[in-house]
């Protein structure tokens, strides 16, 4: 399978990538850092761009500085830190099992909660979306999923951001008209098309992890056949602070692979605020969650699997966090 | 070094594949020629009569050179001579979604992907059959009927009826009875190299082929008779071939294609697969639905086997008559069973064709069989291994329908196994999640009824040895990755007490080659090896006699022995290269050639009139009289025995296999490091199959829902357990220095094995094949 012919920039600062990009905006676009997810769909001809402006030179946001992760530091490398790993283990958790390692070497975390969302019908070829017929988040006008025309169901299929959602970490973005901070859990839409709320011309520059993180227990589980290579079925992110009576202080919970978006539960976990963690409070809490998920039937498990799979995940995940 | 088989030997292509040096398809360019790139139009509909095809506007664009379409050959081919049924493109209407329309070469390959979108095609749609059951069906319109031409009601490719003994009167004298209906989904063999080909039709109207393709020879045939052209205007050259486990087994129409495009330019045509091309084009294992029933008397002797297979073939015969009589036949060993039944349906689908794959037709059954057996050891309170070991055939038996089974290592596997895994401290002793199975295997070692029935030898080898000292072994066993030019090598090297490097194999090219019917049915080692002993030992002779004239000594007295001729007596010696000098000055060419056809078949066998009773090899016609007699018939038969251990997550289903005990009975395992590579090999294969391989279909349209690697999972090599292998060795009496096959028998034993595993652990029985976690919570919930 052949890449599509298009024009490789390579700008060497922010500020040269945003002025190219303004220059072909009318021909369109993409940025790519990893590429490892949009190159594949390049090849599958999937909303194809003339322009692809590299930001693979720029030097300005490939290191950690302490809670600010730059954008183009690759998941191998947020794997490896031992300032995330003291300070915040979900997200090492949730980086050190995207894809497989090769793809981890190459792939950034900027690229990674940027990742197009996936779906059955539309991560295809051109000849399969040539046969029976093709999605509105392709080239067609109408969804296989679910049969409307409106919206599309594309799963969300980063394994970071539900994390970084969790903890309330936020984005610095840079565009045509300027630099703006954006907090993760505002960021996200509910149309697997648009997917966020990033302007054309904007690049993440930066995550920027609250400081409080510290003082959370964070884990990250999620559900793939194969222990490499593949996306998410289903994943379940976890903020958590505990006090001395082991009375719940704080608790976030957010799912991932289910919707077309990092999926917050903060009406059902808040009314647990104040419980003592047990066993018992546990089961409770993932029940809950679990028959609130809503998993489209999109990927190659059946959506009854990946439902009974978030209450599973959710309970370890909780044990695991408060050692029950 | 005095022996070069039986001796862990590299691969003597492997430096060239792992320093980047080996030519593959996709490497070839042709000096001083412009090389064309094909690309094809497929069908976008599974059932569909094509009214029109409009290319006129693909033909202008630039850069187009040639379109090409049913018109321009409607010769029929097919691996089988019996089922022809393939056509280089689609005539009148589309079978499967992916079907052949036309084809188009370009100067490049953006090119002749845009000018696939200028050919328009109209279409008449038609109903798609995709159920099998469906397919049993009488039609009630010509347009029901998929393949026009076959003579069985509705879309039935084939039917089997075979029965022996009697299974009525065992099932009275049985104990207990079990029964199962056992589904299995369609698997392919995901080679890492996609299918490619290049054709070059020269100015002196003469064809070149260089394809990635495991039967030269077929594909030599089909080109003759769809082109039009005897075969000693054609060549073939098979070039480095990134895997194959069946997939590249039949004659393809891409590669008459690429001819016919190659004609219609007088250039150089090259098409190379996309990974969803090679999924379309499929040929892998059927699906199947199995219902089988099997009895034993309360004291453990095995009584009666009976199956009823619904084989899903998709829209071409390929291999699917062997296939469906393999799906009964080859349940028959390694244990005795005196009564079966066996009514066996291979129906056209409207789906891409299965075909063969690694275990042809013999996995699925052999799943469900060991499966029964468990249950049968479960109800009458036998340890599955020693009722495994109770009912399995001795050494030189016959199995209830003819098979000759000579050697025979089976007792010796699941001895070798049982005591290895620990088997008596973990069988049902393990906390539960945790669980240990076995499964055993049994498999042909070639077919001893070729393809084309015609008195032609199946493997012919040439080894000729020049003044350079140079020993030159021509075959065309096709080396796919699978270590045959190294085994070939070592047979060779084993009569020549040579040193290995002496030794160069010319397997490529069908100029050079003699004939040789390919990489299929694991016959290489077998015959391929058979014929290169011979070959050798025809030279050796030779050599010898030189050696006698220069030592004066005769040749009683003469030994070959690390590259030199030792006088025995006397302790004195020449060097190889001397003696060969000698031999080639009195006859200025030194040659030796070896052929192998397998042991006469029955003189009663019908139909197969050219070749009952006569005269090829030593021994007593062999397989029975009746109707499909010499299907699965082969000269010797392989057998294993697996056990696995392994633990099974209840909550999410996911089955973490931890540890695999694999024996095999090879005869003689001529080169134990590619044994060892083909048994780990299966291990991988055989528990994609089990747990997560899957080819799915939109039940629909049926479009294969999941061609791309992502979604068609295969084991990852982090999820691969520890192997130990253990190699039987029952020295076959007809094998190469006691050889026979390893290549795809050790598939069989590890599926079952998994199952009874799973059962072990969490008391659960899946029959639906792959045991995916939602299938085993389901199941637990089930019990529950």
């Amino acid at each position: 399978m052949i890449l599509p012919p298009f024009e490789l920039h390579n700008p060497n600062s922010v500020k040269e990538a945003i002025e190219i990009s303004q220059k072909v905006k009318h021909e369109g676009f993409d940025y790519v850092s990893g590429g490892t997810d949009l190159l594949q769909n390049y090849k599958n001809r999937l909303n194809v761009k003339p322009h692809l402006i590299s930001l693979t030179n720029i030097k300005e946001t490939n290191s950690i500085n302490d809670f600010n992760i730059g954008a183009m530091v690759t998941l191998d490398e947020i794997s490896k830190n031992k300032i995330l790993q003291n300070n915040f283990a979900g997200l090492v958790e949730a980086c050190s099992q995207v894809g497989s390692i090769l793809v981890r070497k190459t792939a950034t975390i900027g690229g990674n909660v940027l990742i197009d969302n996936r779906c059955y019908f539309y991560n295809q070829t051109p000849f399969w979306r040539t046969s029976l017929g093709s999605c509105l988040k392709a080239e067609a006008d109408a969804c296989r999923v679910i049969p409307q025309k409106e919206y599309c169901v594309a799963t969300f299929s980063s394994d970071s951001a539900p994390m970084l959602v969790a903890v309330d970490a936020k984005y610095e973005l840079e565009g045509k008209d300027g630099k703006r901070i954006i907090k993760s859990g505002d960021f996200y839409t509910h149309d697997g098309i648009k997917r966020n709320f990033k302007d054309e011309s904007e690049i993440i520059t930066k995550i920027k992890i609250p400081k409080r993180t510290a003082d959370l227990k964070t884990g990250y589980e999620k559900i793939r056949v194969r222990d490499t290579f593949d996306y998410p079925l289903v994943s379940v992110a976890a903020a958590l602070k505990i006090n001395k009576d082991k009375k719940i202080e704080d608790i976030n919970i957010v799912l991932g692979a289910i919707g077309t978006y990092p999926i917050k539960n903060t009406d059902t976990t808040n009314s647990f605020i104040g419980e003592k963690i047990s066993n018992s409070i546990i089961k409770e809490i993932s029940e809950k969650i679990q028959k609130k998920s809503q998993p489209y039937n999109n990927l190659t498990m059946p959506v009854s699997y990946r439902k009974k799979m978030v209450g599973v995940l959710c309970r370890r995940l909780l044990k695991r966090l408060t050692n029950s | 070094m005095s022996h070069t088989v039986g001796k862990k030997t590299p691969l003597v292509d492997g430096a060239q594949k792992v320093t980047g040096r080996a030519v593959y398809i996709d490497d070839i360019v042709l000096p001083g020629k412009v090389m064309l790139i094909g690309k094809i139009l497929r069908s976008p509909f599974a059932h569909a009569k094509i009214k029109k095809i409009d290319y006129s506007q693909a033909k202008k664009l630039k850069g187009v050179f040639a379109v090409a379409t049913a018109k321009d050959s409607e010769n029929r081919f097919g691996v089988l001579p019996i089922t022809k049924d393939e056509t280089a493109f689609a005539i009148d209407k589309v079978t499967f979604i992916g079907d052949q329309i036309a084809a188009v070469a370009a100067t490049d390959e953006e090119t002749a992907i845009r000018a696939l979108d200028l050919i328009k095609v109209e279409y008449e749609e038609l109903p798609p059959i995709l159920k099998p059951e469906k397919s049993l069906a009488p039609i009630s319109h010509p347009d029901q009927k998929i393949q026009p031409w076959s003579k069985y009601e509705g879309n039935i490719f084939k039917t089997v009826n075979q029965s022996f003994g009697d299974v009525e009167k065992a099932l009275k004298e049985s104990a207990v009875v079990k029964n199962g209906k056992f589904s299995f989904n369609g698997v392919t063999h995901a080679f890492t190299e996609p299918m490619g080909v290049i054709a070059n039709y020269g100015s002196d109207k003469k064809l070149t082929m260089w394809s990635s393709t495991q039967v030269p020879h077929y594909l030599h045939r089909a080109l003759s008779e769809v082109m039009e052209m005897p075969m000693h205007r054609i060549k073939v050259i098979r070039p480095y071939v990134g895997g194959g486990f069946g997939g590249k087994s039949d004659p393809f129409p891409h590669e008459m294609a690429a001819a016919i495009l190659s004609k219609k330019t007088g250039k150089p045509v090259k098409i190379l697969f996309d990974r969803d091309e090679v999924f379309i084009s499929n040929h892998g294992r059927h699906p199947t639905k199995t219902e089988m029933q099997m009895s034993a008397t309360k004291d453990g002797e095995f009584t009666s086997l009976e199956i009823d297979a619904l084989i899903d073939g998709g829209a071409w015969g390929s291999f699917g008559v062997i296939t469906t009589y393999y799906n009964g036949v080859l349940s028959l060993g390694p244990y005795k069973i005196k009564n079966f039944n066996y009514n066996g349906n291979r129906v056209y689908t409207n789906k891409p064709a299965s075909g063969a794959m690694r275990g042809h037709g013999a996995v699925n059954s052999r799943f469900a069989v060991e499966t029964l057996i468990d249950e049968i050891a479960e109800d009458i309170g036998f340890d599955p291994c020693d009722l495994r070991i109770q009912n399995a055939y001795e050494p030189n038996s016959i199995t209830a329908n003819g098979f000759r089974i000579t050697s025979c290592g089976i007792k010796e596997c699941i001895e070798k196994v049982k005591i290895a895994s620990n088997w008596d401290k973990k069988f049902k002793k393990m906390p539960y999640g945790k669980g240990i199975g076995i499964g055993c295997g049994f498999y042909i070692s070639g077919s001893a009824l070729p393809i084309n029935w015609e008195r032609m030898p199946q493997s012919t080898v040439h080894v000729k040895i020049d003044f350079d000292g140079g020993v030159t072994v021509h075959s065309l066993a096709a080396e796919i990755g699978q270590g045959s030019d190294t085994v070939l090598a070592q047979c060779v090297g084993e009569v020549l007490k040579c040193d290995m490097s002496r030794i160069r194999i010319y397997s490529k090219n069908t100029d050079t080659a003699p004939i040789d019917l390919g990489s299929y049915s694991s016959r290489v080692t077998f015959m391929a090896g058979l014929a290169a002993k011979r070959a050798a030992e025809e030279i050796k002779k030779q050599i010898l006699n030189a050696a006698s004239k220069i030592m004066s000594s005769p040749v009683e007295n003469l030994e070959l022995r690390n590259d030199q001729i030792i006088e025995l007596k006397t302790k004195s010696s020449i060097s190889f290269n001397e003696a060969v000098r000698e031999a080639l000055h009195d006859s200025g060419a030194l040659h030796g050639k070896g052929h192998y056809q397998a042991p006469n078949l029955n003189p009663g066998l019908p139909r197969v009139n050219e070749l009952r009773g006569k005269e090829s090899e030593k021994g007593a016609p062999m397989g029975g009289s009746h109707k499909g007699a010499a299907a699965g018939l082969s000269p010797s038969y392989s057998m294993g025995a697996y056990v696995c251990q392994l633990e099974v997550d209840p909550e999410t289903g996911l089955v973490n296999v931890e540890k695999v005990w694999a024996a095999h009975d090879c005869g003689k395992a001529l080169n134990p490091l590619a044994v060892e590579g083909q048994i780990e090999g299966c291990i991988h294969m055989g528990l994609g199959q089990a747990l997560m391989e899957s080819f799915d279909y939109n039940r629909n349209t049926g479009r294969i829902e999941n061609p791309n690697f992502l979604d068609y999972r295969c084991i990852p090599p982090t999820m691969m357990p520890d192997v130990d292998v253990f190699m039987v060795e029952s020295a076959d009496p007809e094998g190469p220095f006691g050889a026979k096959e390893a290549g795809e028998g050790p598939i069989l034993p590890i599926l079952p094995a998994v199952a009874n595993a799973i059962y072990d652990a969490v008391g659960v029985r899946l029959r639906n094949l792959p045991m995916t976690p939602e299938k085993i919570i389901s199941a637990i919930a089930k019990k529950k």
